[in-house]
C-alpha cells in the first residue's frame, strides 16, 4: 500500500493535449475518483500511473519511488479494465492466478491466493471455467480478483463497470465500496458517471481538457463547485446554469429576477441552481415565472423542463406531480444558488 | 416466385455452375485421366466412358516392376518424402522466425516497422527467376546446391513473408488492453507471447502455416534449379514422366492426383479453422 503523487504532469501528442501540468496527491487508503466526460484526459492520466503512457514532462512517485520512467511490471499495480481483458483461453483460476505466475510465487502460496481472492469476490464456484462462459459481471469480478490477489500497491479502475447494465451496475458498485474498504489500498478509478464518483470516492478529481477543474470530496464538490462546469456535470440531473447580469444585487435574464449578494453592476455572471432547489409557490412569492415544456416520470420524482425568459431550466418535483404541458407555473429558489463569473467560470 | 426472381435465380445458379466447373473440371480431367490406360487417354475424340485401372496409382507408388525387385524405393516416394522434408523444414523454419517478427511488426514502436513489413512482402512481388539463377551460383560455390538445408532456405523466399503477413493482421486484431492487461500484471514480453498472445492465435498460426506449407509444396521452380537427384521435390517428380522418347499422361496424372493431395486435405482444414471465435468472451 502507498501513495501517489503526480507532479506537473503533462501528455501531448503533436498539438493535442491529453493532459496539462496536472498536480495530484493521493494518500495511502484513499479512494480517488477522476470524473470528466469523455476526452477529459482522466484515462490518459491513470494509464500514465500504470505505465502505459510515458507523460511528456513531469514525475510520478508511487510510495517514495520515481516510477515516472518505468514499465508497468516495475510499478506494482494493478488495472482492471473497462472491457474486462482477461485472457479468453486461461480458466477463472487461470487467469486470477496470471500475476502470481509472472511473479514467479510458487503453486501452492498460488492456490492459496487464488482461492482467497475468489472468494473475496465470490467466484469460487467458477474457477474451472473460461472467461466466454460467464456472464459481463462475473467477468468483471474475474477482472477485480485478477488486480486483488497480489496485493499491489495500488489499484487502478478504468470505467470498470460501464459495460454492466444497471442493476449490476449498482452491486459491483457495492462490491468495489466493500472490497476497498476491507483490503484498503489506495485505489484511483475512472468514470464518467458521476454518481458512481458521489459513492465510491473519498476525493473526486473533476477533469476537463485535460486540466483539473475540482479536487475535493463528494460534498464539497456537489454543495460547493468551484467552477460553472463542475455545477453542470455533478448532479442527476445537473444544475441549471443561466447566463445573466447582475445589477442593485439582483441576478437578472430575460424573465428571470434573483436576489445575489453581489456587488458590481452590469457584471456577466453565470447563476447555478439545482433542479431539487426549485419550488412551485403562488404568485405573489414568486421570483421566476415559465411556461412547462415537458414532463419526464423517473419513477421516484418528476423532472420537468421549463422555458423560463429565452432559457430552459428543470425542475426536480415529486414523483406524484400534476403539472401538465403549456401550463403557467410561478417559482421560488429554495437554497441559495451558484454564481460563477461570466467571463472566467469561476465561483464568485 | 416472380419473374424477375426467377431469372435472378437462375443466373445466380449459372454463374456458379460456370465458375466451379472452370475450377472443377481440370482436377476431374486429371482424376480421369489417371485411371485410364494409355490408348484411352490418347483417344480422339476424349472418353468420358472407359474401364478404370489403378495401374498408374501402383506404378507411381509403388514404383515400376524392375524397381521393386530390386528392392529400391520407388522414385515417387522418394520425392515425396524429399517434398516433405522441405516443405516441413521451410515451414518450421518460417514459423520460428515469422511468428515473433510478426509479432514484434505488429505492436512494437520500431521506426520504419511499415517499411520493414513491406519489404517482407516485397520478396513475393519479383517472379523467382530473378533470384534463382544468382542463387544457384551462391548455392553451388558454397555447397548449399542440392542440400535440404538449401532448399529450405530457399524456401524462405515462399514461407516467411506469407507466415508475416497473416501473423501480423492476426495480433493487431487481438485487442491491445490484453496485452496492456498481462504488462501491468507483470509479465514480460515472451511471457505474454508464449502465455496470452501464441494460445489465442491457434487458428491463425494453422492457417499461416497451412497456407504457407501448400505454396512450398507446390513450388517447381527452385526444385528443378537448385535441387539435384539428392533432394527433388515431388512436383519434380510429375515433370518425371515425361521421358526422352515419349510423355507417361497416365502417370503423370497419377502422380499429380498424389501431390495435390496434401493440398487438398489441408485447404479442407484450414476451411474449418481459419475461424477467429478464440477471443470471445475476452473482451465485451
Amino acid at each position: 500500500m502507498s501513495s501517489i503523487s503526480l507532479s506537473g504532469v503533462s501528455k501531448f501528442w503533436g498539438d493535442t493535449i491529453g493532459v496539462k501540468d496536472l498536480s495530484l496527491d493521493i494518500e495511502d487508503k484513499e479512494f480517488l475518483v477522476l470524473l470528466g466526460p469523455s476526452g477529459c484526459g482522466k484515462t490518459t492520466t491513470m494509464r500514465m500511473v500504470a505505465g502505459l503512457e510515458k507523460p511528456s514532462s513531469g514525475t510520478i512517485h508511487i510510495g517514495q519511488r520515481d516510477v515516472t520512467s518505468l514499465g508497468p511490471r516495475e510499478r506494482d499495480v494493478a488495472m482492471v479494465f473497462q472491457n474486462y481483458s482477461l485472457y479468453p483461453q486461461m480458466t477463472v483460476a487461470q487467469n486470477i492466478g496470471f500475476p502470481l505466475r509472472a511473479r514467479g510465487v510458487g503453486r501452492n502460496e498460488q492456490r492459496r491466493k487464488i482461492h482467497l481472492a475468489a472468494k473475496m469476490v465470490e467466484l469460487s464456484d467458477y474457477l474451472d471455467r473460461k472467461p466466454a462462459a460467464l456472464s459481463g459481471g462475473q467477468r468483471q469480478r474475474v477482472a477485480l480478483a485478477r488486480a486483488i490477489v497480489r496485493s499491489p500497491a495500488a489499484f487502478l479502475m478504468d470505467e470498470p463497470l460501464s459495460n454492466l447494465d444497471a442493476r449490476l451496475r449498482i452491486s459491483m458498485r457495492g462490491l468495489i465500496k466493500r472490497l476497498h474498504n476491507e483490503i484498503g489500498t489506495s485505489t484511483i478509478y475512472v468514470t464518467h458517471d458521476q454518481l458512481e464518483a458521489m459513492t465510491l470516492a473519498d476525493r473526486i478529481v473533476v477533469m476537463r481538457n485535460g486540466e483539473v477543474e475540482q479536487i475535493g470530496t463528494p460534498n464539497q464538490i456537489y454543495n460547493h463547485p468551484r467552477t460553472a462546469f463542475v455545477a453542470g456535470f455533478v448532479g442527476s440531473p445537473s444544475s441549471n446554469l443561466l447566463d445573466g447580469r447582475i445589477e442593485n444585487g439582483v441576478f437578472n435574464a430575460s424573465g428571470i429576477s434573483v436576489a445575489a449578494p453581489l456587488k458590481g453592476d452590469h457584471r456577466k455572471v453565470i447563476l447555478g441552481i439545482r433542479p431539487e432547489a426549485i419550488s412551485l409557490v403562488n404568485e405573489a412569492d414568486a421570483e421566476l415565472h415559465g411556461t412547462v415544456l415537458a414532463i419526464e416520470t423517473t419513477g421516484d420524482a418528476t423532472l420537468v423542463t421549463l422555458s423560463v425568459g429565452k432559457q430552459e431550466l428543470i425542475v426536480k418535483r415529486e414523483a406524484n406531480c400534476t403539472l401538465e404541458p403549456d401550463q403557467a407555473v410561478s417559482m421560488k429558489t429554495s437554497q441559495q444558488g451558484f454564481f460563477f463569473d461570466g467571463e472566467s467560470g469561476l465561483a464568485i | 416466385m416472380k419473374p424477375v426472381k426467377l431469372a435472378e435465380g437462375t443466373a445466380v445458379a449459372l454463374a456458379q455452375v460456370l465458375f466451379i466447373g472452370f475450377f472443377v473440371f481440370p482436377i476431374i480431367w486429371i482424376f480421369m485421366m489417371s485411371l485410364k490406360n494409355f490408348r484411352d487417354i490418347i483417344s480422339y475424340p476424349p472418353k468420358f466412358l472407359f474401364s478404370p485401372t489403378l495401374q498408374n496409382y501402383s506404378e507411381t507408388i509403388l514404383g515400376a516392376e524392375g524397381a521393386l525387385r530390386a528392392g529400391e524405393l520407388p522414385e515417387y516416394v522418394r520425392f515425396l518424402i524429399n517434398s516433405m522434408i522441405i516443405s516441413g523444414g521451410a515451414v518450421c523454419l518460417a514459423a520460428l522466425l515469422g511468428v515473433p517478427a510478426a509479432y514484434a511488426l505488429a505492436r512494437s514502436g520500431i521506426p520504419g516497422r511499415k517499411h520493414i513489413a513491406f519489404t517482407f512482402l516485397s520478396f513475393r512481388f519479383a517472379p523467382e527467376l530473378m533470384v534463382i539463377l544468382p542463387m544457384y551460383l551462391i548455392y553451388t560455390q558454397i555447397g548449399l546446391y542440392d542440400t535440404y538445408l538449401g532448399m529450405v532456405l530457399s524456401h524462405q523466399l515462399i514461407c516467411l513473408p506469407l507466415v508475416i503477413w497473416i501473423m501480423m493482421s492476426f495480433f493487431q486484431d487481438i485487442p491491445i488492453e490484453i496485452e496492456e492487461a498481462a504488462r501491468v500484471d507483470g509479465a514480460s514480453i515472451l511471457l505474454t507471447l508464449r502465455a496470452v498472445i501464441l494460445p489465442m492465435s491457434g487458428p491463425g498460426i494453422a492457417s499461416a502455416l497451412i497456407i504457407a506449407f501448400i505454396f512450398s509444396w507446390n513450388n517447381l521452380i527452385f526444385g528443378l534449379v537448385l535441387a539435384g537427384p539428392n533432394t527433388r521435390p515431388v512436383t519434380m517428380g510429375i515433370l518425371q514422366a515425361m521421358t526422352f522418347d515419349q510423355i507417361k499422361w497416365g502417370l503423370m496424372a497419377a502422380a499429380a492426383m498424389v501431390s495435390a493431395l496434401p493440398g487438398m486435405i489441408a485447404a479442407i482444414y484450414l476451411q474449418r479453422h481459419i475461424t477467429r471465435g478464440l477471443t470471445m468472451g475476452a473482451v465485451k
